[in-house]
């Protein structure tokens, strides 16, 4: 990220603010809509980061670690929606976030309903490093910087959750009278 | 489907690809860019205008209020006859070095009984740290001084007395530390800090020696949580696999390593208390990051904050944010903390006695709730938890 426009929008800039937003909404979008698994939650999430970097810009101290302290303001952002969405509707079913899409193999189609329930019984945290690791490609160290946590707290969650992952598909792949019915 | 890590990590990566045609990130952009056009930027660090405001109105409110509450309950408790000898002024102090209007009444469950003698000496020099997710999952710390603190998870092993609180100590001679640092030494591993990969599934592994100034660390795990580390090679693994033997059964160990192996309550001589709070919804100015722990004091009960005013920053913990606001509290001051906790109606968010959270609430409904933790503090100065998440 570019560091003088990032300290041209702590002086106030707009525009530079507006640059810099762009080169995020994307990204932020794409993991907020990832750990959250809806997209209404996802575009509130992502709207309310932006705004609160704009409004704490002034506050970070070192431009160039932008880019972890804004994913830090989106995971931040990312949690206050989940909260907010079981505050107000505690039994909302959450619709899955990804669309119907060209399946050729019934092994893929279960393999993906699989990931998806496990996913979603997956703690917020566990969410979050499975997502900044995975999907937006972070190393454990910035997953780590990111959320503000030990490198070793990093592994650690990242290795339950996908150890949770794996079981859950594992599961599924096992013959039918091997399951148990839940 | 096949569960290989690499396979499994490129199906989950696949997945995580999809959804994205539902995403219209110019029209989140241009809602954003609306929003920031009618706000301005936050210019002082911790007394964002809203929130000053806020602030000053909730300071005041929960000081009328925390007066209130607690002599209320003062009152009703000293009516009900659980304060024998009157009200709580009429009691001896507390033994904390701050001045906690909140007298001793009960014990708090997780805290280690007043009077229990802490662990001597208070600071020592950690030698090797052993974290194994292998059942019974366990964590022990071994110190230069021959103390050996671990965690039996969660249950209480037999003859530790009411000073239990989660974590244990054994003294080891100087040659049990010996010992214990030659079989890492001798596995070879610990040359360099190591992040190790298996294809099983094994549970997690994390073992650290002192070697020289810092400690070195390997790491063993299941190969999805990083795609660069090496995969152990079978040396390795059978060593890893004999360091965790050895950790899973003390007894195998020479009877020269032990002062006593008598088992007994680690007893911190402080705590680490860390407050985090979160804000509710998307009011903006209303977020306040864990480094801002003055403004969630101001909802606690005013004796709880007198206590925490009274600490010691600290950042040296195990298991929050690096920048949480943490504050070091000597285990009388915890307790009196507690009790403030209690006496001002502040809700304790669970009854085990193997860790101490309590859950404070914003009436304004600004933030979510606020959360507290004590976590018990090593004798190398640094905290850590034993409960949750």
């Amino acid at each position: 990220m570019d560091t003088e426009l990032v300290r041209r929008a702590q002086q106030g800039d707009r525009e530079a603010y507006t640059r810099l937003a762009g080169m995020l909404t994307a990204r932020f979008l794409g993991i907020s809509h990832r750990i959250l698994r809806d997209i209404d939650l996802a575009e509130d999430a992502t709207q309310q980061s932006l705004v609160t970097i704009w409004q704490r810009l002034p506050q970070l101290r070192d431009p160039e670690r932008f880019e972890a302290w804004a994913h830090r303001l989106l995971v931040r952002a990312c949690y206050a929606e989940s909260q907010r969405a079981r505050r107000w509707a505690p039994g909302l079913t959450l619709t899955p976030a990804n669309e119907p899409a060209a399946i050729d193999e019934l092994g893929a189609v279960n393999d993906r309903d699989e990931l998806e329930r496990a996913f979603r019984r997956l703690s917020f945290n566990h969410r979050s490093v499975v997502v900044l690791r995975h999907y937006a490609h972070l190393s454990l160290e910035e997953v780590a910087t990111t959320l503000d946590i030990p490198v070793g707290t990093a592994a650690s969650r990242l290795h339950y959750a996908l150890r949770e992952l794996r079981s859950a598909v594992q599961a599924d792949a096992r013959p039918a009278h091997q399951r148990s019915i839940p | 489907m096949t569960t290989d890590p690499d396979d499994f990590t490129d199906v989950l990566e696949a997945w995580l690809q999809e959804g994205g045609s539902q995403e219209d990130p110019y029209r989140i952009l241009d809602r954003a860019l609306a929003r920031v056009g009618a706000t301005r930027q936050v210019r002082f660090r911790w007394l964002p205008p809203a929130v000053a405001l806020a602030d000053g109105t909730l300071r005041f409110a929960f000081g009328v209020m925390a007066v209130a509450v607690v002599t209320v309950a003062g009152l009703a408790l000293a009516s009900s006859g659980q304060w024998p000898g009157g009200p709580p002024s009429s009691l001896p102090p507390p033994s904390t070095s701050a001045t906690p209007s909140v007298a001793a009444s009960t014990d708090i469950v997780g805290l280690p009984p007043e009077g229990a003698q802490a662990s001597d000496p208070t600071i020592g020099e950690l030698v090797l740290r052993f974290e194994s997710a292998s059942a019974p999952s366990t964590t022990f710390w071994v110190y230069a001084d021959g103390r050996m603190i671990w965690s039996p998870f969660q249950s209480t092993p037999p003859g530790v007395g009411d000073a239990f609180t989660g974590l244990v100590e054994q003294r080891l001679t100087a040659q049990g530390v010996d010992f214990l640092r030659s079989e890492l030494v001798s596995s070879g591993l610990f040359a360099n800090d190591l992040l190790l990969l298996h294809e099983g599934n094994a549970p997690y592994l994390r073992i650290d020696l002192l070697d020289g100034d810092r400690l070195v660390g390997v790491t063993w795990a299941w190969s999805g949580i990083a795609e660069d580390a090496p995969v152990a090679t079978a040396e390795q693994e059978a060593a890893l696999n004999a360091l965790k033997a050895l950790f899973a059964d003390t007894s195998s160990w020479p009877a020269s390593a032990w002062i006593d192996d008598t088992v007994t309550a680690y007893v911190p001589s402080s705590y680490a208390v860390c407050i985090g709070v979160q804000a509710q919804g998307a009011t903006p100015g209303h977020w306040l990051g864990p480094t801002d722990p003055e403004l969630a004091w101001a909802l606690l009960p005013q004796p709880a904050q007198d206590l925490l005013a009274a600490g010691e920053p600290t950042t040296n913990q195990e298991w929050m944010h690096a920048d949480a606001g943490c504050t070091r509290l000597a285990t009388d001051d915890a307790r009196a903390l507690a009790r403030a906790f209690e006496a001002g109606g502040v809700e304790r968010s669970s009854a085990s006695r193997y860790w101490v959270a309590y859950t404070a609430s914003d009436p304004s409904g600004a933030w979510e709730p606020i959360w507290i933790q004590f976590g018990p503090m090593l004798p190398d100065g640094k905290a850590t938890w034993l409960g949750p998440g």
